[in-house]
């Protein structure tokens, strides 16, 4: 049996495996315990027997319904990067199901929150009326979080982003499910571009 | 003997005997209380002590207190036992402007303020609670510390169920006629349908020592502060409903017995030479129940809640030396039982 290297430390014999397909696209990594563990990946979980390589997706899980009753934020793989504050991972915020600081909440957003649901009520002085803070939210945001979290926050924001062509892929198979061949020529034209580009 | 009438009293004191309302907060940019060391638990005591008016407030080193006076917080309700019970790194604060306020330090999150008030008086509670809340943000802003705060998920905390307005709101209740008639079970399923727990008087669990339970909402994230009051005071004013007719029902049918039991119970209050705290408790349950069917010349509630409280072994222990002994303490509590309902 071939033995394998962890893909992420490359260090550790790998006794994870572990294989997701979103959107077209199949990513598969064989992972040492410790690493599939900053992944929010357990060897023992709620979720399957994890050995057979069936597919967990760490974030349809109790963890987001339990605290907003809502379908978790997306289908990513869970993010290896530790809270600069406070060193937690996405596994460890998971295991506890508590976060370990507030900028927690920051570095791991995308995670936990639901688009709908902002917050209504009071807030600290500092931020003026809800009119003001509405104004400058964003802004606001970006000021108040720390360079650090800031890059923490990016290096996530990248690793998540999927590929345009396997999305455009995914759409011109829904065309064609959908019986929609104007599009799904579109579609099949755009895909052709973005692949002679890249050739 | 005289026809009963069941009466109600002022804040719905028949049946809820205190309403507490507690708020979460937490340091910016901080850990919180499980991630820090010793050294940073002491840091965040010492914002907070910084931050408060020595004038209106008295600190509390719980590691310092003898195991009396520990214990004598949690018979009082005033902190969780688990807050209690590793001192270490954790500060208790007490209002002296304002002695309904009680705040622990490093409990699940830096701050967690609370305010408590006899009978059913949310809004009291919460004004007390949001004053402190005042007093504590802008002594932090002098030390430019401020409140974690996120403009999407609101005030931050430990537990993300708890964010947002990061308020609880919880009552003592006194039940006696529904637990009488098994029903607290269902009213315990009930709740957790509209997002509340009910819990026994000394927390977690259904079973209640002399009737009593707390009902506190679960979760406050998404909510507003508005929306919780409103939630858990329909909540509230059902139960008390539902206690006071299962009352009226007892009287009706079980009349004689039930009298025969709250007279014996008030004389044995009067009379007795020893009183254990197991029996007190059940002793209170029937004379507060009786005061509410009409029997008025019972004691007031102020004085029965205070009797359950301050009779528990911590509170005589502190008060009388003697009181180490335990066959001495149900004594000296028969005593000042005696003493305290004239």
């Amino acid at each position: 049996m071939k033995n394998y290297i962890c893909d992420e430390c490359k260090k550790n014999n790998a006794t994870v495996y572990y294989k997701q397909t979103v959107n077209g696209k199949t990513t598969e990594k064989h992972l040492c315990a410790e690493c599939a563990d900053k992944y929010g990946i357990f060897e023992k979980n709620d979720f399957g027997d994890f050995w057979n390589g069936a597919f967990v997706d760490p974030f349809e899980d109790v963890f987001s319904k339990m605290f907003f009753g809502l379908p978790a934020a997306s289908n990513k793989l869970a993010s290896p990067e530790r809270c600069p504050t406070c060193g937690s991972t996405l596994g460890d915020i998971r295991r506890e199901s508590r976060m370990g600081c507030p900028d927690c909440y920051t570095v791991f957003r995308e995670y936990f929150e639901d688009g709908d649901t902002k917050y209504k009520g009071r807030a600290p002085k500092t931020r003026g009326s809800i009119g003001e803070r509405a104004a400058e939210a964003a802004h606001k945001i970006k000021e108040n979080v720390s360079e650090k979290v800031q890059a923490v926050k990016e290096k996530i924001a990248e690793a998540g982003k999927t590929d345009p062509v396997a999305e455009m892929r995914a759409e011109l198979k829904k065309a064609v499910a959908e019986e929609n061949y104007e599009k799904a020529a579109e579609l099949r034209d755009k895909i052709r571009a973005a692949e002679s580009k890249n050739a | 003997m005289k026809d009963l009438k069941y009466t109600k009293a002022e804040n719905d004191r028949d049946v809820v005997v205190s309403t507490r309302v507690r708020i979460a907060r937490n340091l910016s940019k901080t850990p919180f209380p499980a991630k820090l060391n010793g050294k940073g638990l002491e840091d965040v005591c010492g914002k907070v002590k910084k931050a408060l008016d020595k004038s209106d407030y008295t600190f509390v080193d719980p590691a310092a207190l003898s195991d009396a006076e520990r214990q004598s917080y949690v018979e009082a309700h005033s902190v969780s036992p688990e807050f209690i019970s590793s001192p270490k790194g954790r500060l208790l604060v007490t209002g002296k402007k304002d002695p309904h306020v009680f705040i622990m330090v490093n409990e699940e999150d830096h701050i967690r303020l609370q305010s408590f008030f006899d009978g059913f008086a949310p809004d009291e509670a919460y004004r007390s609670a949001l004053d402190a809340e005042a007093d504590l943000e802008k002594g932090l802003a002098a030390e430019n510390e401020s409140f974690a705060f996120d403009d999407s998920f609101g005030y931050l905390t430990r537990c993300p169920t708890n964010v947002g307005c990061g308020m609880r709101i919880s009552v003592m209740l006194h039940l006696p006629a529904l637990t009488d008639a098994s029903k607290i079970n269902s009213l315990a399923g009930a709740l957790g349908r509209l997002d509340c727990n009910l819990r026994g008087s000394y927390g977690e669990g259904s079973e209640s020592v002399g009737a009593l339970y707390q009902v506190s909402n679960r979760t406050s994230a998404g909510k507003t502060e508005e929306e919780i009051m409103k939630d858990f005071r329909k909540v509230v004013g059902e139960i008390v409903e539902a206690e006071r007719k299962e009352r009226e029902s007892m009287l009706k049918n079980v009349g004689a017995p039930l009298r025969d039991k709250i007279m014996r119970a008030y004389g044995t209050m009067k009379y007795a030479a020893r009183i254990s705290s197991k029996e007190l408790l059940e002793l209170y349950t029937y004379v507060r129940l009786g005061k509410s069917l009409g029997f008025d010349f019972m004691p007031d509630y102020g004085v029965i809640d205070r009797s359950v409280t301050e009779l528990m072994p911590a509170h005589l222990l502190l008060s009388d030396m003697e009181a180490d002994d335990p066959y001495k303490r149900d004594e000296i509590r028969a005593d000042r039982l005696r003493e305290l309902i004239g």
